[in-house]
């Protein structure tokens, strides 16, 4: 599936002009979500919140991040809110970040109190005069704004992509991929055989320096234009590189067709079919051995649960190792977590049309209510994030942590054994 | 050097405190009303500190956006609050919490509740957690003082030889807090005391509602805010006591225990000098090892206190202490404990509600000074799991303790209040030393 590349994305709209549906996962401010994605993100940057000292305990400050001093706060009082000193505390807050950090660009994100008393960020940056090569992004939030986690990760990456320098250096015949999680190196390898050069592929939490060689891909391969858009925008149009929208590689099939889909783009398609035979060949054996064993088996597969801004959560809305868990012949029965009134059912409909699935579906209105489910719809397994372990405990049904399963073909092999070991200890 | 703009290291507020409150209360449920955010504010600070209770039920947010807003935030607030416990159906209590932003709004919370009580059948609270400033033990002290106003407190005086203690912070549900509270109720048992009632030690609101039976109340240091209103509220005697850390601290304990339930303090000495004795082969080995050892401490102040004197018990030397509250006293607070436990601060350096950079700077200055030792500021790390700059850490062992406690889990029990703790810190602290676990 390909689809062309566009300027601008944001959350409700896919990359192929149509409407999406509503992103099923929890909402987030974009304050949560900036900072989260920030704190694990090496780069030359500071970041400077304008909110009161609660909102910057979003930010994280555990031994996992990148560096917790790159963060600011405007430390709003409650007279600084009242009292029309807000904007001035957030310019000085700036400049004092410029001075400290040294930085190549500052990120000023605003909270609810911000939007409240209407601050424009954006207004009180441009009126700053700072040190040339500072760049000053901010990116405004609004009060009591619901985001959602996919628009947010498409800010971010945009950003990141507004940051990358103009020029890179070209490599021919390779690809940068964009959403999809490391393989072991398997990719690398296939592609190699069959001739294209993987140019980058980083992650959300990589250095931006990976990020910038993006642009020096003969093309960019993204698993998801809702979180990607903003990002191959700015690719495209500046630098010419041409959008490949591929579901990731997930189950034997699956990944087939992702090199497929790439071979279309890039070709040839002989050489990338010699190149996976291998693996897909062993691939196509594990799922068939674990068909004639497990076919059948009922598999709870719950959406909505988490709020952590990672990709198993939100490619293809939550939904992406559905295809590779119906493969194996399991019966796949979706959880939604979020709402349970008409209109939610009404959303959900859309959102399975949209990706072409005809499943039965239940939707839950919290995460509580995940034992009652499972215990009534008779489960042998649950997809579902490693958090719900005691709703899962409580229904006797084991669990498949969400973010546990692989991709690629060797990622089919590992996922199937997994799922074996699970089903055979059982209920 | 200025820090107007800074994140301190620590920076958890009321928010924060109060959630944390409502986790310690296994029957609980905080609803936040709040916009969509807060709550990475409250659940996910502790989704990897407890593995053994998942943090994310104890709380539904009211997810406020600029629709409810404009429609009535307060309509959403009761009517989300009364689904949710209908829906749960073994709620025992809900404690309702907002945010700066709630409060500009305006929306009167107290006039929603006693609709929201009517309809859901058990207590309901509203703490007010506007995160202008303050601290987490500030939300967490003003969460216990709401449910400690919960009993009867009208019935007859319990007996004077049961207490109760107000202001146990319980974060996790793991083995260092069940080891915590087995030692508390064996000191204060050593005093031929009972403890009836803890606030909070992560059992259910009904069994806290049985506080009257105690006589007496003895508030540790993080209820201190309630020390003007608990006697009122109790209509009890209520004896604040310092955190019992170290031997000396321990000491000081049983002696502040002693005299709050009446019972004479050369009883309290004479039970501290008992377990000093019965303690003394196993800390003339800790203190052959950490002899002249250089210690950080990065901790709230009545712990870091604590710490510090326990340090020097063990003949190692606290050298830089970093209070990571805002609420518990500061460097006055710190030596006044220390004290209180026979010791004092000498040289170390204490840094009230410290920034990184703060830290930092005062690790160069360790690393370079007279008593300096391998180019390392110190060479053992009492922390959280806290990101430091590497003037903190570099070639410095961690020994992970207090909040958060991501990396370090307590399977076994490892307790750090008490006699018991001296013995399990020693243990920790030489380990640490030597590298060697």
């Amino acid at each position: 599936m390909a689809r062309a590349p566009r300027a601008a994305g944001g959350a409700g709209r896919g990359t192929g002009g149509d409407v999406h549906p509503p992103d099923p996962a929890q909402r987030c401010c974009l304050l949560e979500g900036m900072t989260r994605l920030l704190s694990f993100a090496p780069g030359d940057f500071a970041v400077v919140l304008h909110s009161e000292p609660d909102c910057a305990n979003l930010v994280l400050r555990d031994g996992r991040v990148v560096d917790a001093g790159r963060f600011f706060c405007s430390n709003l009082s409650e007279a600084d809110a009242i009292g029309g000193r807000s904007r001035a505390r957030l310019a000085a807050a700036v400049r004092e970040a410029v001075e400290r950090r040294r930085p190549s660009a500052v990120f000023v994100v605003g909270g609810c109190v911000a939007g409240l008393v209407a601050d424009d960020a954006g207004d009180v940056v441009a009126s700053l005069r700072l040190p040339r090569g500072v760049r000053v992004v901010a990116l405004d939030g609004g009060a009591f704004t619901l985001h959602g986690q996919a628009e947010v990760v498409d800010r971010f990456t945009g950003v990141l992509a507004e940051a990358a320098p103009r020029r890179a250096r070209k490599v021919a015949r390779s690809v940068g991929l964009v959403g999809f999680p490391p393989d072991g190196g398997e990719a690398t390898g296939i592609l190699g055989r069959a001739g294209i050069a993987v140019r980058a592929w980083p992650q959300l939490d990589s250095p931006q320096v990976r990020w910038n060689a993006l642009s020096g891909a003969s093309a960019i391969v993204i698993s998801d234009g809702r979180l990607f858009g903003r990002l191959a925008g700015i690719l495209a149009s500046r630098h010419g590189v041409p959008v490949i929208e591929l579901p990731p590689p997930v189950g034997a099939e699956g990944s087939a067709r992702w090199y497929a889909g790439l071979a279309a783009h890039l070709g040839p398609g002989a050489a990338m079919r010699r190149a996976f035979r291998r693996e897909r060949a062993a691939a196509g054996r594990a799922v068939a051995a674990f068909r004639r064993r497990f076919a059948g088996r009922k598999l709870a597969y719950h959406v909505g649960g988490r709020k952590d801004f990672e990709l198993w959560t939100l490619v293809r809305d939550g939904l992406a190792f559905v295809p590779a868990l119906r493969e194996l012949g399991l019966r796949v029965e979706l959880l939604f977590q979020g709402a349970v009134e008409e209109a939610q059912r009404r959303r959900i409909e859309a959102l399975l049309a949209h990706h072409d699935l005809d499943l039965p579906y239940r939707c839950l209105p919290d995460r509580v209510s995940l034992a009652g489910e499972l215990q009534g719809g008779r489960f042998d397994a649950v997809y579902c994030c490693d958090s719900l372990r005691e709703e899962a405990g409580a229904a006797g049904v084991p669990i498949v942590a969400a973010g546990s399963l692989r991709t690629g073909f060797a990622g089919a092999e590992a996922n199937a054994a997994v799922l074996a070991a699970l089903l055979e200890r059982g209920r | 050097m200025t820090r107007e703009f800074d994140i301190p290291l620590d920076n958890h507020r009321r928010m924060f405190g109060a959630f944390l409150a409502a986790h310690a209360i296994p029957d609980a449920v905080d609803v936040l009303f709040t916009g969509v955010g807060c709550k990475s504010k409250a659940q996910r600070q502790l989704a990897m500190h407890d593995r053994v209770r998942e943090a994310g039920n104890k709380m539904v947010w009211a997810d406020v956006g600029d629709v409810q807003l404009i429609s009535g935030p307060a309509e959403r607030l009761r009517d989300m609050t009364v689904e949710t416990v209908r829906r749960r159906g073994n709620v025992g209590l809900v404690l309702i919490t907002d945010s700066a932003a709630m409060e500009l709004t305006g929306t009167d919370v107290e006039a929603v509740l006693p609709a929201i009580r009517r309809q859901v059948g058990c207590p309901v609270v509203h703490v007010g957690t506007a995160g202008w400033d303050g601290d987490a033990f500030l939300g967490y002290a003003e969460a216990v003082s709401a449910v400690f106003a919960l009993p009867s407190w009208k019935a007859a005086r319990g007996d004077r030889r049961s207490v109760n203690v107000v202001g146990y912070v319980f974060d996790r549900y793991e083995h260092d807090h069940a080891a915590n509270l087995i030692e508390l109720r064996r000191l204060l048992e050593g005093l031929g005391l009972r403890l009836n009632a803890t606030f909070l030690s992560g059992v259910p609101l009904r069994s806290l509602l049985g506080a009257p039976a105690a006589g007496v109340n003895l508030l540790l240091p993080y209820a201190r805010s309630m020390r003007a209103t608990a006697s009122r509220t109790a209509r009890r005697p209520a004896a604040p006591c310092v955190l019992p850390v170290g031997l000396g601290g321990t000491a000081r304990f049983l002696e502040d225990a002693a005299r709050g339930a009446g019972v004479p303090v050369k009883a309290a000495r004479a039970r501290a000098a008992e377990e000093g004795e019965r303690l003394g082969p196993a800390l003339r080995v800790a203190r052959e090892g950490l002899a002249g050892v250089r210690v950080g401490i990065l901790a709230d102040t009545p712990t870091a206190a604590g710490l510090a004197g326990l340090l020097r018990e063990l003949g190692a030397e606290p050298v830089l202490a970093g209070l990571l509250d805002r609420s518990l006293g500061g460097d006055e607070g710190f030596r006044e404990t220390l004290a209180a436990a026979g010791h004092d601060a000498g040289a170390c350096v204490v840094l009230p509600d410290p920034t990184a950079q703060e830290v930092e700077s005062a690790c160069g200055e360790l690393r370079h000074g007279a008593r300096a030792r391998g180019g390392r500021p110190f060479d053992v790390l009492i922390a959280p799991d806290l990101w430091l700059p590497r003037a903190a850490t570099d070639g410095t062992a961690r020994l992970e303790l207090g909040f958060a406690s991501n990396r370090r889990h307590a399977v076994a029990p490892s307790p750090f209040l008490g006699f018991s703790g001296v013995l399990s810190l020693a243990q920790r602290l030489l380990d640490a030393a030597h590298r060697v676990h």
